[in-house]
């Protein structure tokens, strides 16, 4: 809180002080918006982790984010500040999800502060992007840009002829937020460990989470290579002590290598990517509080069907590297993943009524896993900035434990009002 | 006798020197209906070496419902080959705020199109196979936005006539391809002194009149003659999209590497304000 106030402080003081590098405009911009989401899945005996009964409402929210931007020609500043009610915890609060400074300076963009950072080509799949998200927010129905959680950079652009260069340090480490059996109910190995904590990394230099991308055109396609020196974010790693009955989350050293393209094929779009997660902290894959290494990997195809409709699919797989030690290795009480993951996905956008009507519809299904993700939502723009959204997040499967299969209890319909200006 | 027969002939070769050269001057003004089309091309969606232009698309709905649509646009010609870049940046509506577009045009093939998301600060490539999609909710769609390829129509010279004080051609252009487009038939009337289209009209596959295009105001900016200001009216359901460039300019220097992920993510501000 310390830090969001810093951060809230530092913007404020910049954009009502006078700098030489910025003398231009002032702007103020954002939306009023308000979001509830109800729980439609049948929770029988289901308790949460505090032993309450499950509440019927994922969301209540109602917020006011305001944008403000000052700017000249060779520096931008941005502060992005959500006031939030939320109504089920009955509690208001103040959210920095973005203050920065851009620094233009010839073939360098230099960007410094909270910043939501996106790369890679999958459809909700996210495999060399592995900065902080907020999973309770997608699972529960907000607005995508909820996903994204701003991470704390320093991030240089650099564009030399032959190719672009990302290079981006994290100091603070944010880890992602994960349904823990709160509103959204999720499986737990460890049901019977009450007593948790979560052990962030130090904040030393040796901790500093870098991430890199060089990037280019190569005939019609993108081509990326990318990297990442961090920590595991989800799934973290767990140690146990059985004596004190105490679970702690930890973050174990994470690596990430890998490389994407994507570029016009056959009258459509095609994705593919791919990386290494090399779990730095279990390199023999012995170790069950630590994930194991895996290769991840894509490819997707979107293109028109008509006019106004698009449809995009995709295939996603995972495969843990030492799988042989992982099963020896794990425990009585753990459910036994697979070596595989495979996810398909569907998705198909009809756009109606000079695009003020929005009809989409996405589904992930794991055909090995048996389990599914599926979002119908409907968007109604009413004009003038102000549009409203209704939709619902269907996910189980066959088992219990699997990735989509752990969420069945937290289906939902959920509804968005927003006016933008 | 012999003088007169001088005379006659004298009148005569003077007579076919005439119809001659008339011929020849008619032969020259007489371009076929592709060759207008192709030079209105040319003059409408290729002028100047690049332009830069603050558009303003009002999406008026038959009872009279406006929507807003307010961008610039950034546009460089590649030399000969008819390759074409684009950048738009969306200032309006807010929930499209520093939305922004781009469009690598090719002729013979689909083009490339990036969209940048500003709120997940997510850069992606869409699919560009749906040259009759709808742009950005307006009558135009992305083909009449960027332009159909002459070679996709056969283009017949229908008249010369007067429109608004104006001497025009009346070209008809039927698609080779049934498919590839949206209507059966268009015609359009196009300025004999300046190749601009004035005028259009889309029929749908059924042979009905679908969509009407005027140009509204015409200006020389530079000189060079501009619409300033056109409507796409589809006069079967009363919606209408009124786009009016409020700012032009032309040859002001843009380079290639404005076309980039690199300004996708971070608009150029030496030309976007």
């Amino acid at each position: 809180m310390t830090r969001f106030l810093c951060v809230a402080l530092l913007v404020f003081f910049l954009s009502i002080g006078i700098s030489p590098l910025i003398a231009q405009e002032f702007d103020i911009h954002g939306f009023v918006q308000a979001n509830f989401s109800l729980r439609i899945a049948a929770t029988g005996e289901a308790r949460t982790s505090s032993g309450e009964s499950l509440p019927h409402y994922l969301l209540g929210d109602e917020r006011v984010q305001l944008e403000l931007t000052r700017s000249g020609e060779i520096a931008q500043l941005l502060g992005k500040i959500d006031l939030f009610y939320d109504a089920i915890d009955k509690r208001a609060d103040l959210d920095v999800r973005e203050a920065y400074i851009d620094l233009t300076l010839g073939k360098f963009d230099i960007r410094v502060g909270r910043q939501i950072i996106t790369w890679g080509v999958g459809d909700l799949v996210f495999i060399n992007d592995v900065f902080s998200k907020n999973w309770v927010a997608f699972l529960s129905g907000q607005p995508l840009q909820y996903l994204k959680v701003g991470s704390d950079a320093i991030n240089i652009n650099f564009f030399p002829k032959f190719a672009s260069i990302q290079i981006i340090a994290i100091p603070f480490y944010q880890s992602d937020v994960l349904p823990r059996g709160e509103r959204l109910l999720a499986f737990d190995p460890m049901s019977n460990i009450a007593n948790r904590k979560e052990i962030q990394p130090e904040m030393t230099l040796e901790n500093t989470q870098i991430a890199g991308r060089l990037y280019r055109y190569i005939g019609n396609f993108d081509f990326s290579l990318y990297f990442y020196k961090g920590f595991w974010g989800s799934p973290p790693g767990m140690i146990l002590d059985s004596a004190e009955s105490l679970l702690t989350f930890t973050h174990p050293h994470l690596n990430v290598y890998g490389g994407s393209l994507q570029g016009a094929f056959l009258n459509g779009v095609l994705s593919a990517e791919g990386g290494y997660y090399d779990s730095r902290d279990d390199l023999q894959g012995t170790n069950t509080g630590i994930e194991n290494s895996q290769i991840r990997f894509l490819a997707g195809y979107q293109r028109a069907l008509g006019e106004n409709l698009t449809v995009g699919l995709q295939y996603y797989g995972e495969r843990i590297q030492d799988y042989s030690e992982y099963v020896q290795n794990l425990p009585q009480a753990f459910p036994k993943r697979k070596e595989w993951r495979h996810t398909l996905s569907f998705r198909l956008t009809q756009l109606l009524k000079y695009q003020t009507l929005q009809l989409s519809f996405f589904m992930f299904y794991s055909p090995n896993e048996k389990d599914y993700y599926i979002n119908p939502e409907i968007r109604y723009d009413l004009g003038s900035g102000l549009w409203f959204a209704i939709g619902s997040i269907l996910i189980g499967g066959e088992k219990d434990y699997t990735f989509f299969g752990q969420f069945e209890k937290n289906d939902n319909i959920y509804f968005v009002l927003r006016h933008a200006f | 006798m012999r003088r007169i027969k001088h005379i006659r002939s004298l009148t005569i070769i003077i007579i076919f020197y005439i119809l001659w050269s008339f011929g020849l001057a008619k032969a020259q003004e007489n371009l076929s209906g592709e060759e207008i089309i192709k030079k209105s091309h040319e003059i409408f969606y290729y002028a100047g070496k690049d332009i830069k232009a603050k558009v303003l698309m009002k999406l008026i709905s038959k009872n009279g419902k406006e929507r807003i649509r307010e961008l610039t646009m950034l546009r460089l010609n590649k030399g000969e080959s008819g390759e074409q870049k684009y950048y738009m940046y969306f200032h309006r509506p807010a929930d499209v705020r520093e939305m922004t577009f781009m469009v690598w045009k090719y002729l013979g093939k689909n083009d490339d199109r990036w969209l940048y998301v500003p709120a997940i600060k997510l850069v992606r490539r869409i699919a560009a196979n749906d040259k009759n999609s709808s742009f950005v909710g307006s009558d135009f769609t992305y083909e009449d936005i960027s332009g159909r390829e002459v070679l996709e129509d056969t283009h017949t010279l229908r008249d010369e006539e007067t429109l608004n004080g104006k001497s025009v051609y009346v070209v008809e252009s039927v698609p080779k391809d049934e498919k590839s487009a949206y209507y059966s038939r268009k015609v359009s009337w196009i300025a004999i002194e300046t190749f601009l289209p004035l005028k259009e009209e889309y029929y749908d596959k059924r042979g009905n009149l679908y969509k009407t295009f005027t140009a509204d105001k015409i200006e020389s900016v530079q000189e060079i003659a501009t619409v300033i200001q056109r409507t796409m009216a589809n006069v079967q359901n009363g919606h209408r999209t009124v786009v009016t460039f409020e700012e032009v300019s032309y040859n002001i220097g843009l380079k290639e590497d404005i076309f980039s992920e690199r300004y996708l993510r971070s608009a150029p501000r030496q030309w976007i304000k």
